[in-house]
Order: structure tokens, then C-alpha cells, then sequence
């Protein structure tokens, strides 16, 4: 192809040389003509030996690899810098902790023509030595990008993992970048926000794919936790619309977990002690075994200092609650909203059509004739497709569409209904 | 108060249901052709109300749904009558006594059924009022006259005086649904089923006792059919008899009559016992190793009785006749008696009655400790009561036969 | 023999149904006191149930009462749609691994025969067999490969199978089983998922002549329902092992091994620990965060043991395998948990089995299978250590099977490369 630089790496760095080592050396075993792409490093604040390695490193690789950095402490800044001086017109953001195989770039090179956001495959690697944390983290990534893999996935904005991702230049630029105030990771939902409402397509490619060494254990993960519910409240107030959303589904679920909330708003020093003589319990739950005891202990951490983040953001519970009722009530299905009958067909034309409308004011789905669900407008996802409504009837055939579909099949076939060889289908 | 009923068949379309003002509540009786998935309750405000159909099969849907699809995969939906025995002809024996009005519904339902080869006998259980004969005169069906009272005596002699294979008795103030054979000839289309149970709905529930008499358990088993083998139920089971169904939608083989006997005249309405006939009758099928099958698909339809005064009395019957189906078998079966009393001490009195007593003084349930005290004072008249029906029954039976009126 | 015969009839049959069109019930069942019916639709088996015969008959209104549970099976069934882009199948080997077993092994590798049309390798490995029967038998099956294995052990056999096998996935069951005809496929398509690395299947018994074997799927039935499920960390305690299926019909990711380890050989048959190797395995896979998917589509038939001396044996093995697994859980994996789980199964499992057989609660186990058990289970921590001390003595180097977290990781026993087998290569050139 031509030898236009068209793709540039951006990698923000935090005092990880070694591995940062490894990115690199990755990036030269890719596949893609290394013309192509250039890679920028920020190092941000690093002590070690960061620098005098990518200068060194910068000799020998093939591909352009530059070197900025600053000391703003901010993942968002580094990756904002990084952007500002990139040549290409379409950007990667890669963390430095992510290896990449042969084939990443290349994928998301060949992911240019679709002109939205690809999401690559960050694989999760764990040292050997695995804690119960770390192989729970791991499971719980790879039934995410399973998720997300499925055909007919429908994006949210916290899917939008901004440690393999590839968008184009422009558009960055258009929504203004990362936002450099937002705590903790979740600068990349916060973007992920801006980016939907513009109306952007994402893809997601399950060949790019890169090795994540994670390196957090469960201290790490619990701080994180806590600056995720100061970034919640963050991303509340800057998009209002979306506050009760992101509240309501860490809602606790039963009275031992809301008395835990009440502690992390009430007694915030009673409860940060027993946060940590609790941390140092799972340590022996993990030492002796204790699954049993483990997991719901960490459950419990887990709500603590979320809501410990939440407060440390808003205050007292009453003012939390306060900010609360004061966004706009989620969106409910309009009185006119759109209807869909599953059992009719339409043209894919006029489906599209509906479901975008349906998007945006609420779609009522029929299964002939009589009412089955009631969708209403979600903030924060991109908007509905056909393939969305497929893979919601396949999701929706466990539980809400039993009764009509059940009627409806055996109303139809009587007594030969097992026999059919292909029941009716919807959709 | 009243409560508006009505059934509706699946396999047709839904119509809208109007109820009139004053009705609470719409329960709905779900059928899949003759056969009754289930029911549905609706509120309704006092207003008059309309139920249009796509609300009805809305409720319906949720409701009843999974169940439908169970039955279809099970194949119990539409499944017809295997040719083996298509539709045998049953004998259909009515016993009354004095409800001359009840009789005359009863009647005009049985000549209205859908089944190609029944008749009906209606036996005349020594009645004194004149309105009987002509109501059953007008009816068209054969009449015979038992002068001994006893509903059992009746059954006997009903059963004598028939003359097809199956024998199916309904109460004289019962409506049988027009596919109430159908449903005892699919109970018996298992030739190893001796004895078909049905189920009884309510005709009307119009007053505060026919209401209550429901929510108490009413006379229905539920929505699914089970069959009742000695070697599948548990010891206390065994006794349990109310369980499996009532006398008021009943079908059995001839043969079994020859097995086990006939019903026992000791017991059941018109004695001192008040009731008990059917529930014996049914543990003696059971006991002797036949199998009893409560089947749903007969549909029956019983006016409760309409005032609370009347309503006590039935309850305190219940009881009363309870204890002397219990009496019975302590009496006919020596080799059971250690298992009647262990049943009797902790599987009825504590269990039933006075667990359910104290329960409910406990939580300050009125309405449920009215009915357990009534049934636990029933409990305690039951010796006497039995004693006086033996008597009577063996005064009865020392009476040289006299022939029996046509 | 006549106390015995008491509280279990002599003879219950097994009998296919198919739900699309329901038979008018079976009138060929004289002698037989109970059926086990195994309903089914479009090939896949959806429920089973017990029911008693009357005279030789089950009517069609039995049938009708029990088989409303195939009601959410089928249904899942009907939704369990592949996806859009059916990625292909990986390769695959199948190993059985058999001793002194020659009629039963005969039935399984007929059974295997539609396996080996398909392309799949099937490997036979051949566990200190007594006689040359089997080896006879094979020379009837030169597509197979035969290994043979002389240090015996159900789970030595396995490894061996394990590095002899050239498939990305390799599938397991029992000379005394036989398969399906959908069964490899089924077992198959579960490995899409990267994190799953076992994968179980539905074991239904072949036959229930007579009463030892009726007693046996009573009470140790291998099935596991008739809805796939899975099976992880943070679903199930590692200790859900026992109910994730068994050994007769698996399936494993071969890539996977070097991080969980292969079969301990001081487990599973043929060593004093007698059963348990399969649990155990899984076990590691759960607690090593990998994923175990139940799949019942995936189906084998398995003769249970005929004699009663033999169910005898095999619940007194059962017994010592379990609490052998559980010793060398905690005595090498540090699982404290099973201070509490081993007691509470102990008394509420085994105990209380005597017990109810002591006391003539209805449908007790007869007292001798409670003892054997219970004894079984007594002798499960010394047989344990005895077994290693036997391993250690045959073959000091690869003694050990991985602890899960164990500084040493992998280390010691790594999947040994095909070329480097422990048996010999007895297929024909």
C-alpha cells in the first residue's frame, strides 16, 4: 500500500520499563510494514529508566518511535499530549502494558474503512502464581470481550477500554479528547459518552489481539474501586442525563451491603479501619483456602469502597441523595412510541427506520399482537440496529417471551408442535 | 361482593367480558377444549367493567403460559381418547333427595352433554316433596326409589339398578360441564384405572359463604392429574383420602364394586355420620391396591351453600365425618389400626386441626380459626355420631328387603 | 440373597420415548417392576423419570404425568442456537483407556466407529493387562493405535493418553461405556470459549438387568441434568467437582494442561486410592480459574457392575477415592475449607446411609453398601499416602502432580511432547 504514515501508537507509560520493553519489541514483530505507523511513547513522571530505554530502543526499531513527557500524573493528559503531536490521521491507543501479537495493528489498519471505533482483544495474563483475585479479574475479562464479541452486541460506553482501541484523529479531536480531571480509569467511559452521542459505529475485532499482563492485585483493584465512585459522581455531573443510570446498577442488593453503604457515607474512618483489617482477613482467607468465606468478602469490599469513592466525592448521604433526585427521570417509553410486532416482517429498510426511532423514544415490542416488552431509550448506548433486536429476542426467548411465544406456537400447531422441524423463528 | 365467573376456551378467539357493577373480582377458568389449564383471578373495580381480549390474553399469557407449553410438550394438550376404548358407555346415577329446583338444573345439564353413549338413572333417596317425582318425570330419565335414608344407600342401589361397565355419580345439586364424560373416559382410557376422581368448581360465588368456602380449599384438587396407587403414597398419604377427590364428580369400573364392596351405609349425608361415604369408598379402593386417578378434564360445577349458618354446618360435618371415615377403618381393618391411630393423633388432630387452631389464635386470624374450631368441634361429635349411624344402619339392615318402588 | 431382594424389585428396563409423537405407552414390560424412560426429542435426550409397571404395562397417562418436566429443556433446546459464525470444530483425539475389559472394549469401539469415519484419532491405551486378549482384539482395529501402559493406575493410563493424543482436544470415556452418535460433536463445539477447558457429558446406564445395577443409578447416577450449565470459580465452590460429571465422558483442552497439570497418578483406579482421579482433576481446573461446561447433549451409555461383590467394591472405592482427593487437597494444595466440607459429608452422606439403613427408613440403601462406603471413606486418607508412596517408589521423577499456586508452578511435571511415552506403541506399522 502506500507508504503514508497513516496509523499513529500512543502509549502513555508510568514507571514501567520492563514491560513497556516488551510493547515495543512487540511492535517490531508486527505484521504491518512498520512505514506505516509510528509509535509515540509519553512517559509520565517516571523515575526509572524509562527514557534512557526508548531512546535507545528508538535506534534500533524500524518504526518511528518518539519520546514525550510531563508530569501531569494523568493516564487522560499523556494520551491527550500523545495525540496532539501525532502525524497520522487515525489513532491507536495502546496502555503500556498491553503486548501486542503479530496481527493487532494490522487489524486495526484494515478496521480503518469502517470509519467508526475498533475495540481490540486485551487477553488478560496473570503471573502463574494466580491469586483468587486475579483469577476471578481473569474471568470476569473474558466473558466481557465474549460479550462484547457476540454478533448483535449492542455498545455501551463502558465498553470502550481504552487500552486497545483505534479511532480517527479528527473525531478525537472533534469531542475534545480524554478529559484529564477524571479520576482514577474511567477517563475512557467518560469518552466513550462523548463519543456515542456523536453518533460514532463501533466494531470489535477479536484478531487484535494483546496480552494484557495485569499486574493489579486486590488493595490496587479496592482503591480503584473507590476512585471509580469519585469518577461516577464526575460523570454524573457533567452528563445528568445519564446520573441514575449509573447509580442504579450498583444499587446493593440485599441489607448487609446497603448497611455498608450507610458505613461509607456515616462513619467513613470507623469504616476505612475496618476496610483494612478486612483486607488483611482475605489475605488469610487466601492463604488457608477459604473460598467459601473469600468471595463473599470480597463482594463486600467491594461495595464498601465504592460507595466510599461515591462519598468521598458528594458528601453526606443525604446530599447524594439530593443530587440524585435532582437529575432528569430516566427516559420511559413515550405514549406514541413505536410498535414492533417480532412475529411480522419488514424490510430491512423500514426495520432500521423504526428501531431508530424506537432509540430514541422507546419501542414497544409485540409478539402478535399482545405486548411483550417495553424498551425504553438508554442513554449511553449506541442506538438500535436489527442485529441488536436479534440478539435481544434471543435473550428475551428465557424469560419474557415464554408466555406469549408459548401460546402463540400452540395455537398454532397444536398437537404437532414438537414435531415442526423449524419452529417460527422471530427474527 | 359477588364474584363473576367464566370460563374461556383457548382454542377459540377471546371475546371481551363485561361484569356488572358490584362484582370485585372476574375469575376466569382457562380451557384448552375440554381440557382446564388453569385459572385466573382479575380485580375489577365496583364500576361496570369491560375485559377486552388482548387484556384477557394478556393475563392469560403470563398467568398460564409456561403451564400450556408443559402441557404441550408433555402431549396432554389435544390429545385424543386412544382408539383402544374410544368413548365406553358410562352410566350416569343421580341421588337426590328434596331440591327439586337443584335436581331440575342438574338434569337439563346431563341431558345436554357431549358424549355418544350414556345414560342416566336418577335415584329418589325417599323424598317428600310431590315436585321431585314431576321434575324428574318431566326429564325424561328412569327413576328409582330407595326408602332407606342415606346417600350411600342410595349409591348402592343406583349401582345396582345401572347397567353399563362405568358408573359415574354426581351430586343432584352439581351442574356436570358439557365434557364431563369425555374427562371420565380419558381418566379410563388407563385400563388399569379402577376409580376416576373429577374436579368441582363453583357454580356461583355470589355470598360471603360460597366466597369462603373456596378460599377454606373448596372441593377442587387442582389443575393437575395425578394418579393414586397404595405403593406410591407414604403411610400418612394413605389416609388422606379428602385429597383425592370428592363425591360429587366420582366414575368407577363395575368390576371393582365386586372387589372391594359397596359403598357403606353407615356413613355420608343422611345419617348421623353426615358425610365420610365417598372418602371410605375411596380407601378402600386405594388400600386394596387399586389405582384412583383425579382427573381434571371432568369438569363439574357445585352451587355452595349460600348462607354462613349453613356453611358452619357443612364444616362442622366435615369434621364430624372425618373422624367416622376414620372410625370406619379402625373398625374394618384390625391390622391398620396402629397406623389409623398414628395418623389420627399426629397427621389429623395435631397437624390439620389443632396446629392450624393455634397458628391462627396466634396471628390473630379470625376467619381461618373460625373454620378450624368449627371442623375441631365437628372432630369431637364424631364418635357418637358414628355410633349412632352403625345403629341405624344395623336397624336398616335387619328390615327384610321390601320391593323397591320403580 | 433374600434380605437383599426386599426393598428393591429384580428387574427394571430402560425405555426410549421420543416427545414428538409419544408411544400409547408400553405393554412388553412383563417381569419388569419398574422402567427407567429416558424421553427425547429431535435426538437429544430431554428428561428421564422412573416409573412403576403394573402388570407388565406403563399407560400412556404415566407417560403424560412426568413428562411436563422435559417442558424447560426442550425449550432451552429450541433457543440454543449456534452462532451466526459456527467456528469450525477443533481436532480432536479420543482415548480409552481400558484393563482386562475385552468384551466390554469390543461395544465401545464399535460404538466409536462413526468417531473414526469422521477423521478423528482414537487411541486405545491398554493398562497391565493380564492376558493377550485385548491385544488380540485390537489387531481387529488397525485404524485405532493401541498403547499399552505397564505401570498401573487409571490415571497413569490417562496421561498416557494425554501425551500419545495429537488433537488439540482430547475426549475421554470408559471401555465399559458406549457412545452416541452425536457425542464427540456435542462435547466439541463447548471449547469456543477460551476459558473453558473441561467439558462433561450426560452418562445414562445402558442397561438395569439387574439389581445391582438399579441400586447403583439410584444412588450414584452419573447424570447431571438435562440443561447445560457451567461451572467456574465464582459460580460454584471447587468443590462442586463431584457434580460437574465424570470421567467416563470428558473432554479437555490439551493447551490448557500446562498450566493446571496433568491426572494425579496416585489416584483413580488400579492404585490403593481406587477412584477420584477425574474429580480431583477437576477440581484444578476449577481452582486454577478455568471454566467446566456440563454439556447432556454430549451422550454415553455406561454398564454399571452386574455383581452385587462388585457394587460392593465399587461404593467402597468411591468412598476412598473421595476422601482420598480430599487428603491430597489438603495435604498439598493447603485447602483448609475441606475441614468443614469433609466432616459434614461424612456424617450427612455416609453415616447417615447406615443410619437409615439400621433404622428401615423407606427406600434405604441396603446396610452392606452404607458399610462399604462409610469403611471406604474411613480408609481414604491412609490409602492416600500409601498410593504416593507407591508412585514415589515406581518413578521418582514424575511423581507429582502441580499444586495450584505452588511456587514451582508447572515445573515438574509438565504434558510430556508426543514422542517422549512412558508406554509402548503397540498399533499396527
Amino acid at each position: 500500500m502506500n507508504s503514508r504514515l497513516a496509523l499513529s501508537i500512543v502509549i502513555p507509560t508510568h514507571n514501567r520499563a520492563a514491560l513497556l520493553q516488551r510493547s515495543l519489541e512487540a511492535m517490531t514483530q508486527q505484521s504491518l510494514p512498520p512505514s506505516c505507523f509510528e509509535v509515540i511513547v509519553v512517559a509520565d513522571a517516571c523515575r526509572d529508566d524509562t527514557a534512557a530505554m526508548v531512546l535507545a530502543s528508538a535506534a534500533r526499531v524500524p518504526y518511528r518511535l518518539a519520546l514525550l513527557g510531563h508530569t501531569a500524573r494523568s493516564a487522560a493528559a499523556s494520551r491527550n499530549l500523545g495525540a496532539t503531536r501525532a502525524q497520522g490521521d487515525w489513532l491507536l491507543f495502546l496502555d503500556d502494558d498491553v503486548v501486542a501479537e503479530p496481527e493487532l495493528v494490522r487489524q486495526h489498519w484494515v478496521a480503518r474503512a469502517e470509519n467508526g471505533i475498533s475495540l481490540g482483544y486485551s487477553k488478560p495474563v496473570f503471573p502463574i502464581r494466580a491469586t483468587f483475585w486475579q483469577l476471578s479479574a481473569r474471568l470476569w475479562w473474558e466473558d466481557r470481550f465474549r460479550d462484547i464479541g457476540r454478533p448483535g452486541h449492542r455498545f455501551s460506553f463502558r465498553d470502550f477500554f481504552s487500552g486497545n482501541v483505534s479511532l480517527p484523529a479528527t473525531l478525537f479531536r472533534k469531542v475534545g479528547g480524554f478529559d484529564p480531571s477524571m479520576v482514577g480509569r474511567l477517563e475512557d467511559y467518560e469518552l466513550g459518552i462523548r463519543l456515542l452521542k456523536e453518533g460514532t459505529k463501533f466494531s470489535f475485532l477479536p484478531r487484535a489481539i494483546g496480552h494484557h499482563h495485569e499486574s493489579t492485585d486486590l488493595e490496587q483493584w479496592l482503591g480503584r474501586l473507590r476512585q471509580e465512585g469519585e469518577a461516577d459522581v464526575l460523570m454524573g455531573q457533567r452528563h445528568p442525563e445519564l446520573r441514575t443510570m449509573l447509580f442504579s446498577s450498583k444499587e446493593p442488593t440485599d441489607r448487609r451491603l446497603r448497611r455498608l453503604r450507610r458505613l461509607a457515607f456515616d462513619h467513613p474512618r470507623l469504616g476505612d479501619w475496618m476496610n483494612a483489617l478486612f483486607v488483611r482477613q482475605t489475605r488469610l482467607y487466601e492463604r488457608w483456602r477459604l473460598r467459601g468465606l473469600w468471595f463473599p468478602l470480597l463482594g463486600r469490599l467491594r461495595e464498601y469502597n465504592y460507595w466510599r469513592g461515591v462519598s468521598a466525592a458528594i458528601g453526606h448521604r443525604r446530599a447524594f441523595q439530593d443530587w440524585l433526585q435532582e437529575a432528569p427521570l430516566p427516559p420511559a417509553v413515550a405514549p406514541d412510541a413505536p410498535v414492533h410486532d417480532l412475529a411480522s416482517s419488514r424490510t430491512d429498510a423500514a426495520l432500521a427506520e423504526v428501531l431508530d426511532l424506537g432509540s430514541r423514544v422507546g419501542l414497544r415490542l409485540l409478539v402478535d399482537g399482545s405486548e411483550v416488552l417495553a424498551l425504553p431509550p438508554k442513554p449511553g448506548c449506541e442506538p438500535l440496529r436489527p442485529p441488536h433486536l436479534a440478539a435481544l429476542v434471543s435473550e428475551l426467548a428465557e424469560s419474557e417471551l415464554i408466555p406469549a411465544l408459548a401460546l402463540k406456537w400452540v395455537r398454532a400447531h397444536g398437537r404437532n408442535l414438537l414435531c415442526q422441524s423449524d419452529l417460527p423463528r422471530l427474527i | 361482593m359477588p364474584i363473576r365467573l367464566a370460563e374461556v376456551d383457548l382454542k377459540k378467539p377471546l371475546s371481551a367480558i363485561y361484569v356488572d357493577p358490584g362484582h370485585d373480582r372476574l375469575d376466569l377458568v382457562v380451557f384448552y377444549g375440554y381440557r382446564p389449564i388453569g385459572a385466573v383471578r382479575l380485580p375489577c373495580p365496583s364500576r361496570p367493567w369491560l375485559f377486552q381480549p388482548e387484556q384477557l390474553q394478556r393475563q392469560i399469557e403470563q398467568a398460564l403460559g409456561w403451564r400450556v407449553w408443559e402441557l404441550a410438550v408433555s402431549g396432554q394438550l389435544d390429545r385424543p381418547i386412544p382408539s383402544a376404548c374410544p368413548s365406553p358407555p358410562v352410566s350416569v346415577v343421580v341421588c337426590t333427595r328434596d331440591r327439586p329446583l337443584s335436581l331440575a338444573r342438574c338434569l337439563q345439564s346431563l341431558a345436554e352433554l357431549d358424549y355418544p353413549h350414556y345414560d342416566v338413572l336418577v335415584v329418589d333417596n325417599a323424598s317428600r316433596q310431590p315436585e321431585v317425582a314431576a321434575i324428574i318425570e318431566q326429564s325424561g330419565f328412569p327413576c328409582v326409589r330407595e326408602a332407606n335414608p342415606g346417600l350411600d344407600w342410595a349409591r348402592n342401589r343406583g349401582i345396582r339398578e345401572s347397567r353399563h361397565e362405568i358408573i359415574a355419580f354426581i351430586d343432584d345439586d352439581a351442574l356436570a360441564g358439557q365434557g364431563w364424560l369425555r374427562g371420565v373416559a380419558l381418566g379410563f382410557s388407563d385400563p388399569q384405572i379402577m376409580a376416576v376422581t373429577g374436579m368441582v368448581l363453583p357454580a356461583e360465588i355470589e355470598t360471603m359463604a360460597q366466597d369462603d368456602f373456596e378460599g377454606y380449599g373448596g372441593m377442587s384438587k387442582g389443575f393437575i392429574s395425578r394418579t393414586f396407587r397404595r405403593e406410591e403414597l407414604s403411610t400418612r398419604d394413605c389416609f388422606w383420602a379428602s385429597n383425592w377427590g370428592v363425591g360429587a364428580n366420582m366414575a368407577f369400573r363395575r368390576g371393582l364394586f365386586d372387589k372391594v364392596g359397596d359403598f357403606d351405609v353407615a356413613l355420608d349425608v343422611g345419617t348421623p355420620a353426615c358425610g365420610g361415604g365417598d372418602l371410605e369408598f375411596f380407601y378402600r379402593v386405594v388400600s386394596a391396591g387399586y389405582a384412583l386417578r383425579y382427573e381434571p378434564a371432568a369438569v363439574v360445577r357445585h352451587a355452595h351453600r349460600r348462607e354462613d349458618s349453613a356453611l358452619s354446618r357443612q364444616i362442622y360435618n366435615n369434621g364430624r365425618s372425618f373422624a367416622a371415615y376414620l372410625l370406619t377403618i379402625w373398625r374394618n381393618q384390625p391390622g391398620k389400626r396402629v397406623a389409623v391411630l398414628r395418623f389420627a393423633a399426629l397427621g389429623w388432630l395435631w397437624d390439620w386441626l389443632l396446629k392450624r387452631l393455634l397458628r391462627s389464635a396466634l396471628k390473630r386470624d379470625a376467619w381461618t380459626f373460625r373454620f378450624a374450631w368449627t371442623e375441631f368441634r365437628g372432630c369431637l361429635s364424631g364418635w357418637t355420631a358414628y355410633r349412632a349411624s352403625r345403629r341405624l344402619a344395623r336397624e336398616l339392615l335387619a328390615k327384610p328387603l321390601t320391593p323397591s318402588a320403580p | 440373597m433374600a434380605k437383599r431382594v426386599r426393598h428393591q424389585p429384580p428387574r427394571s428396563a430402560i425405555r426410549q420415548c421420543p416427545l414428538e409423537c409419544l408411544p400409547q405407552g408400553f405393554t412388553d414390560l412383563q417381569g419388569y417392576d419398574r422402567v427407567l424412560v429416558v424421553f427425547c426429542w429431535r435426538t437429544a435426550v430431554v428428561t428421564t423419570a422412573w416409573l412403576p409397571v403394573h402388570r407388565g404395562c406403563v399407560s400412556l397417562s404415566q407417560l403424560n404425568d412426568v413428562s411436563p418436566k422435559a417442558a424447560w429443556p426442550v425449550w432451552r433446546l429450541i433457543f440454543d442456537r449456534p452462532p451466526a459464525a459456527v467456528p469450525p470444530l477443533p481436532s480432536a483425539s479420543v482415548v480409552v483407556c481400558t484393563r482386562d475389559r475385552t468384551d466390554d472394549l469390543d461395544r465401545c469401539l464399535q460404538s466409536l466407529s462413526h468417531v473414526l469415519s469422521q477423521g478423528y484419532e482414537v487411541i486405545v491405551v491398554d493398562n497391565c493387562p493380564s492376558t493377550e486378549r485385548t491385544a488380540q482384539l485390537m489387531s481387529r482395529y488397525p485404524r485405532i493405535r493401541y498403547l499399552r501402559e505397564l505401570r498401573s493406575g487409571l490415571n497413569v493410563a490417562r496421561n498416557t493418553g494425554l501425551s500419545a493424543a495429537t488433537g488439540e482436544i482430547v475426549a475421554f470415556t470408559d471401555d465399559d461405556a458406549q457412545v452416541d452418535s452425536g457425542w464427540l460433536s456435542a462435547l466439541l463445539r463447548n471449547f469456543d470459549d477460551p476459558m473453558v477447558t473441561a467439558v462433561t457429558g450426560l452418562t445414562l446406564p445402558l442397561e438395569l438387568e439387574t439389581e445391582p445395577q438399579q441400586w447403583f443409578e439410584r444412588t450414584n447416577s452419573f447424570a447431571r441434568g438435562f440443561v447445560s450449565r457451567q461451572f467456574d470459580l465464582t459460580k460454584a465452590g471447587v468443590f462442586a467437582a463431584g457434580q460437574v460429571g465424570a470421567g467416563v465422558n470428558m473432554a479437555l483442552r490439551r493447551r490448557s494442561l500446562e498450566e493446571i497439570g496433568v491426572f494425579d497418578e496416585a489416584l483413580d483406579c488400579g492404585t490403593p486410592a481406587r477412584s477420584g482421579g477425574d474429580q480431583e482433576f477437576f477440581y484444578r481446573v476449577l481452582a486454577r480459574g478455568h471454566r467446566i461446561v456440563y454439556e447432556p447433549q454430549a451422550l454415553v451409555w455406561h454398564r454399571h457392575r452386574r455383581e452385587w461383590r462388585a457394587l460392593r467394591r465399587t461404593l467402597y472405592g468411591y468412598g476412598v477415592g473421595v476422601f482420598a482427593w480430599w487428603t491430597r487437597c489438603l495435604w498439598v494444595e493447603r485447602e483448609l475449607g475441606l475441614l468443614w466440607i469433609a466432616p459434614r459429608w461424612f456424617f450427612r452422606h455416609h453415616v447417615w446411609n447406615v443410619l437409615r439403613a439400621l433404622l428401615r427408613r423407606p427406600q434405604h440403601l441396603p446396610l452392606d453398601l452404607a458399610l462399604a462406603g462409610l469403611f471406604g471413606a474411613l480408609a481414604g486418607p491412609c490409602n492416600f499416602f500409601r498410593s504416593r508412596r507407591r508412585v514415589r517408589r515406581q518413578s521418582p521423577a514424575a511423581s507429582r502432580a502441580p499444586a495450584v499456586g505452588s511456587p514451582q508452578g508447572h515445573a515438574d511435571s509438565p504434558v510430556p511432547a508426543p514422542g517422549t511415552l512412558a508406554g509402548q506403541d503397540l498399533s499396527a506399522p
